[in-house]
């Protein structure tokens, strides 16, 4: 029997996400190239640096998930709410 | 006869009893008119502070309005405006007083110019809070409302110990200037506001009431607390460098768990506790740019979480449940709901025209005036989380079609209007962020809507959906499951209890058995004695014992005579 993990369903909106972020993404960028007269002191004023900021903090929220889930994580929400610890079922 | 002064926090307190003899349909107007009331009066009043009265010898000053309480209470009077839209689709009068007393209470504390008039008023708000909690029809509330009590009395208390080696120190209670967190009353004040913006080690208490609260009681729990410790910080603690750390790990640790938790309640509970740690940071910072970009991302946090606690009440309301692993289908069977939250998750992302951005720019700004680049990037970083946790997880659940038909079944009028009037202010204040910036106590010449500003915020949220779409599609994000997550309450909940639990245990058998062997002591002499009298009753018995203690006394006696 396999462990891996099952495939996440589908969401309608994923297409639409994705575009309207690809929109900013693109907006942004192009903006930020155009505009090439700034000083730039250091890495957070190079050209696209906000995207990569962006990138890198997904990752981090991504890292974050997956260590939170599986460290901290309890899943069990009957014994939970017996104890008092859960929200609302 | 000295002039009657009042507190605009007054005239929901006041509110609070009556509407509890009120009929359901007059108490969701009550509520509006009581926050317009309080509105009118704050707008009445001119700056200043009321003349001091004395009790019990202590100064006593019921009014004391500035630009920096002036700010905060606009916010919380809207909110409770929008709340009390809100609630009109409920039948619980407790709860509809608990929420007024706790604004009233909140925007009294705001509004008082003598530290003991403070310490009243939170501790009151601290009451009323609980008992927000207590009204709330979820499992269990009770508890949560107990846990809440705990820490609202250990906040009070230290509050009270702190005033009180204040005032001994000689500092006069009517003047509430900076605070030194060097002295001993100092710090006791210090540690209560600690636990009332939600620091790390005490930010547990917020996610915990705000997930066992009801609908309506989870907006007013987010709006009416935490952002009070950053006003009273932002009054007694600016330019504290501690603050800088303390708000710097607040957003860390709200960060970590807004990414991995299943209830969107909680999610929620940890990006105030975020957006808090950025207020207290920037207090910490203390410059007239970060002083005001505190106060604006408090307004800020104040509407969009209003906003997004109040949508989020709606789903828990209709679908019964706001756990991301169990919205499946809610964008096809409440769509005008799903299309406000994802709405509200613009507004929390500080996407560029709506207000968070406004103050989030304020804040960066702030942050770059000093060489603190790392506190800039937590900032500047903090969107994205925001983005993830808020906006993306929630529509892809929501939209997540499932196979089952259910007819439509959106939240009540009043709930959506509710909702609807907080995002609406968020998007006008955004669209127009002036009006924010002139209520500020410094005067700000910022303009967040030019190109340098609003270009990175589109690259930083436009590439963070890209990229988090991306590994979803690559199945390397963590599948939405029903899980909750371990937090710094299970310590005390779990091993703590359980010592505590333990050391009762053997306290009371240690008292027991203390009882039984002074029991027993008490016993044997008892019964030595009563054998001693009887046989004193029978001198010439034939054991002879009196005779030899009547001996044993005399001897005793002659020997003290002699030595005497």
């Amino acid at each position: 029997m396999s462990n891996a993990q099952p495939p996440q369903p589908p969401s309608g909106v994923t297409g639409l996400l994705l575009v309207f972020s690809i929109t900013a993404l693109l907006v942004g960028v192009g903006f930020d190239l155009g505009a090439g007269s700034r000083v730039r002191f250091w890495i957070g004023d190079q050209p696209a640096a906000a995207a990569a900021v962006g990138v890198a903090g997904v990752l981090f929220a991504v890292l974050a998930a997956h260590a939170a889930r599986a460290v901290l994580a309890r899943r069990k929400p009957g014994e939970e709410g017996s104890k008092d610890a859960g929200s609302h079922t | 006869m000295p002039a009657l002064t009042l507190n605009p926090g007054f005239v929901p307190i006041i509110a609070a009893l009556l509407i509890l003899a009120m009929p359901r349909t007059l108490r969701s107007p009550m509520i509006v008119a009581t926050a317009l009331a309080s509105f009118w009066l704050l707008l009445d009043h001119k700056f200043g502070a009321a003349a001091a009265m004395a009790q019990m010898g202590l100064p006593v000053v019921l009014l004391n309005l500035d630009e920096l309480n002036r700010i905060f209470g606009i916010a919380l009077l809207i909110a409770l405006i929008a709340i009390g839209i809100y609630s009109g689709a409920r039948r619980n009068r407790y709860e509809d007083a608990a929420i007024l007393l706790l604004a009233g209470s909140a925007v009294s504390a705001l509004f008082v110019g003598d530290l003991i008039s403070f310490v009243a008023a939170l501790a009151l708000g601290g009451l009323a809070a609980a008992w927000v909690v207590f009204a709330s029809p979820l499992a269990g509330a009770s508890r949560a409302g107990a846990r809440l009590l705990i820490w609202q009395g250990l906040e009070g208390l230290l509050f009270l110990v702190g005033v009180a080696f204040h005032l001994s120190a000689g500092a006069q209670a009517s003047v509430v200037g900076r605070l030194d967190v060097t002295t001993i009353g100092g710090v006791f004040i210090f540690a209560a506001l600690m636990i009332r913006v939600g620091a790390p080690m005490a930010h547990v208490w917020l996610k915990d009431v705000v997930s066992h609260a009801s609908s309506t009681g989870a907006a007013a729990l987010s709006c009416f607390t935490t952002m009070l410790g950053v006003y009273a910080l932002a009054r007694l603690f600016p330019s504290e460098p501690l603050l800088v750390w303390i708000g710097a790990g607040m957003v860390v640790i709200g960060a970590f768990y807004a990414v991995a938790e299943d209830d969107l309640r909680r999610v929620a509970a940890y990006g105030v506790t975020i957006q808090t740690g950025i207020c207290t940071a920037l207090i910490g910072l203390g410059t007239p740019l970060a002083l005001a970009a505190a106060e604006g991302h408090a307004f800020a946090t104040i509407l969009s979480f209003l906003a997004l606690q109040l949508m989020l009440g709606a789903l828990l309301e209709r679908h019964g449940s706001v756990r991301l692993s169990e919205l499946a289908g809610v964008g096809r069977t409440m769509p005008l709901s799903a299309v406000l939250l994802v709405a509200c998750g613009l507004a929390v992302s500080a996407t560029p025209g709506l207000v968070m951005f406004a103050s989030q720019a304020a804040s960066l700004e702030a942050a770059a005036q000093w060489d603190l680049r790392w506190l800039w990037a937590i900032i500047w970083v903090t969107p994205v989380v925001m983005l993830v946790a808020l906006l993306l997880r929630p529509s892809l659940a929501v939209y997540t079609p499932t196979g089952e038909v259910k007819p439509i079944l959106e939240a009540p009028f009043s709930m959506l209007l509710g909702a609807g009037l907080a995002l609406f202010l968020c998007f006008a204040v955004g669209l127009a962020p002036r009006w924010l910036f002139d209520l500020m106590p410094a005067e700000i010449s910022f303009q967040p809507f030019v190109l340098d500003r609003v270009t990175p915020q589109f690259q930083l949220l436009g590439a963070a959906g890209v990229a988090y779409l991306a590994l979803r599609i690559a199945r390397a994000v963590p599948r939405e499951q029903s899980v909750s997550l371990l937090d710094i309450d299970a310590l005390y909940r779990g091993p703590l209890a359980a010592a505590g639990r333990w050391a009762g245990v053997l306290g009371l058998r240690m008292y027991g058995a203390w009882q039984s062997w002074t029991r027993q002591t008490s016993r044997s002499a008892g019964q030595s004695l009563a054998a001693l009298a009887n046989a004193c009753d029978r001198p010439y018995g034939p054991s002879g014992t009196a005779a030899v203690t009547f001996l044993c006394i005399g001897v005793v006696l002659l020997v003290m005579f002699l030595v005497r």
